[in-house]
């Protein structure tokens, strides 16, 4: 196992490792690491690159769940870091200064899902929702949208 | 007054309002060599204000719609729409979806309906021929 | 010093899907892009929560007609790894050959495209001609030349006989030939290589903190396949090369593209010289998958694929959420546009393979003095007629 997965299993409030198909690590983290892991994964993964940005909403629990798929070519393995924010006020920092690849994930992420990314410029409504989804303040994908 | 009009060589348009590409690549075929559709006068036009029939694919999404509506009153009459493949129909595996309105019929007046998912190259030439059937050429 | 800024798209008179660049100059040099999005947004991933397992492999599949198989395949997959079904050997292959076989067409399309936005007209013409093979052998296999729809949990729904086996490899030959023939034109021809080298450069390690994905990716050198790093169908089966070129430019991403396509036809019949004995059939399907998740990947013909797939039981998905190739290459991909001459635009746009259309029809806004006018991509690739 590679620099980057031991620092990951050392960092992780919860690491799992699935062998459905390939491998696939869920490294399970705090909201307010991410940039520092973001920072750590560009360090050590230089062959390392975000595949997307995939969000759950999980309503019985009151979180939204925040899925950073990472593709390790090195290891060929996908490392999912996973954040849980709260329903409420789904917030968290931006990465996409760290990793550019991340731009088009949070964007969408926030005009579907309405995740909130500080200090991402770029987030607005209607990148993909109709005009009148996004005047009326709602996201589509949250469960609660009945379109 | 139509029938005269596009007597001769009826010019297509084609807009894509949110399809799979499915139609589109079709439509595509059916416009080159293979199928050739020059022998009937048809050929892609350049610009909508040049086009004497529009050919209409996908679901209409919203963003689309707008866009669909000024497409077709940029259009010279006297002017035709045929919609290809279920999607343009009635929104097909995608209606009731949030972000479509589900058939080109709710936005511009239709006049012919090509179905299919998505119709063969050879399908779509014949609601073509068919539509300057019914506007007189020939008929 | 003005900035003009154009428009393009995001609804045109040719192909497929409609977005729109808004292109920034300065002079003839671009000096940034914006891609406006959101025409072509379905609701695909909202509307599959509320229809069941078996409905949504065709809703899944109508995302993109060009890779519906992928689309199916990994969709599929990861159902299946849910339901905890194995499909039998036989339709692994099938389902390969199915996938490689839209490869083919694809890679051809876009390359013809490609000859069509820089003027060539008729090397487009010849291209899509001999593509109708392709989509002919695709109809003779699933029966339909576009939407195969040949997946279903558990195997596939057609077998194929030694009647169609043989048909497919008599016509194989003719595809190989011409993919040869079209791959020399690429690399030899004066006309393409004066417009796509150098064209929207992309070094290695920019792909990879970008995120860009298949062959663009491959086209800057990075040794990246799905079917190779993560093998799903029968593709750990099937020997094949992963191409890759260092360029890094729009000549590199296409001639990565032809490689492929020729490395495809090889694939289809390796896979129909070893096709596995056995059903491929399946007698009944699984309607339900029990609790549980799964992160599935394949390559689609614009690069990787991904599906995210949560069940919480029963007959509906919970979740799934799907990112395709193209999402990635042209919102994260405009940083290759920066520095590059306006009429290079379309020539960037099309060598990411972006399911393009749209873009012929161009609004060209002068800010300084409020002018507007429509331009087509053509003639603009051209630089001509502005």
């Amino acid at each position: 196992m590679g620099e980057l997965l031991n620092y990951l299993r050392n960092i992780a409030k919860e690491f799992k490792e699935h062998v459905d198909q390939g491998r696939r690590y869920i490294v399970v983290i705090d909201a307010g690491k991410v940039r520092e892991v973001a920072a750590k994964i560009r360090e050590l993964g230089r062959e390392t690159y975000l595949s997307t940005i995939s969000t759950v909403d999980l309503i019985q629990d009151g979180i939204i769940q925040l899925n950073y798929c990472f593709w390790s070519l090195e290891e060929k393995a996908l490392i999912v870091l996973r954040v849980n924010l709260p329903r409420d006020n789904p917030r968290i920092q931006t990465i996409s200064d760290i990793i550019p690849g991340a731009c088009n994930g949070e964007q969408e992420a926030y005009d579907l899902m309405g995740i909130y990314f500080d200090g991402n410029p770029s987030l607005r409504r209607t990148f993909l929702a109709p005009e009148e989804v996004a005047k009326e303040g709602v996201f589509p994908l949250r469960k609660d949208y009945k379109g | 007054m139509g029938e005269k009009l596009i007597r001769y060589s009826p010019w297509l348009i084609h807009f894509n309002t949110g399809a799979c590409n499915g139609c589109d690549i079709e439509v595509l075929a059916a416009l080159t060599p293979f199928f050739d559709p020059e022998r009937m006068g048809v050929k892609l036009a350049p610009n909508p204000r040049h086009a004497d029939i529009m050919v209409v694919t996908g679901a209409v999404t919203k963003k689309a719609a707008s866009r669909l509506k000024r497409l077709y009153e940029q259009m010279p009459s006297p002017k035709y729409v045929i919609a290809v493949g279920a999607c343009a129909i009635s929104g097909g595996v995608f209606a009731g979806s949030y972000s479509t309105v589900s058939g080109a019929d709710k936005v511009v007046p239709v006049d012919m309906y090509v179905p299919g998912c998505p119709p063969k190259p050879e399908a779509i030439l014949d609601g073509i021929v068919k539509l300057l059937l019914k506007v007189g050429r020939g008929g | 010093m003005s900035v003009i800024e154009i428009p393009v798209g995001p609804q045109h008179p040719a192909l497929h899907e409609p977005i729109m660049l808004r292109v920034r100059l300065d002079g003839e040099e671009v000096v940034g892009v914006d891609v406006v999005t959101g025409y072509n947004h379905r609701g695909v991933e909202k509307l599959s929560e509320s229809r069941s397992w078996v409905r949504n492999i065709y809703l899944f599949s109508r995302i993109c007609g060009i890779c519906n198989t992928v689309h199916q395949q990994a969709y599929v997959q990861g159902v299946e790894k849910l339901m905890g079904v194995e499909p039998p050997p036989r339709a692994n292959y099938i389902r390969t050959i199915m996938m490689e076989l839209e490869r083919i067409h694809s890679h051809m399309i876009i390359c013809a495209i490609m000859a069509e936005v820089i003027g060539f007209d008729s090397l487009f013409m010849l291209m899509m001609r001999d593509r109708e093979v392709v989509m002919g052998l695709k109809e003779l296999i699933a029966g339909n030349r576009v939407h195969a729809d040949i997946h279903i949990f558990g195997g596939v729904k057609r077998d194929i006989d030694d009647k169609i086996r043989d048909t497919v490899l008599r016509k194989l030959e003719r595809v190989e030939e011409r993919i040869k023939y079209y791959r020399r034109v690429f690399e030899e021809d004066f006309t393409i290589r004066k417009r796509l080298v150098d064209a929207g450069v992309i070094k290695y390690h920019e792909a990879i903190e970008y995120s860009l994905v298949g062959p663009t990716l491959r086209g800057s050198g990075v040794k990246s396949d799905v079917r190779a790093d993560d093998p799903y169908a029968a593709y750990a089966e099937i020997p094949f090369n992963v191409i890759t070129r260092d360029e890094g430019d729009s000549w590199a991403r296409m001639l990565v593209r032809l490689d492929e396509a020729l490395e495809s036809v090889y694939m289809v019949r390796y896979a129909l010289e070893h096709l596995p004995g056995g059903p491929a059939v399946p007698k009944n399907i699984k309607r339900a998958a029990p609790p549980g998740e799964v992160f599935s990947r394949a390559e689609a013909p614009r690069g990787e694929l991904f599906y995210h797939i949560i069940s919480k039981g029963g007959q509906n998905p919970y979740r799934v959420k799907v990112r395709t190739p193209s999402f990635n290459n042209i919102v994260n991909g405009v940083f290759a546009y920066r520095g590059a001459r306006l009429a290079d635009v379309p020539v960037i746009l099309t060598s990411f393979d972006p399911c393009i259309s749209c873009t012929e029809r161009v609004l060209v806004v002068d800010e300084s003095r409020g002018v507007k006018r429509y331009v087509r991509l053509k003639e603009l690739s051209r630089n001509q007629g502005w």
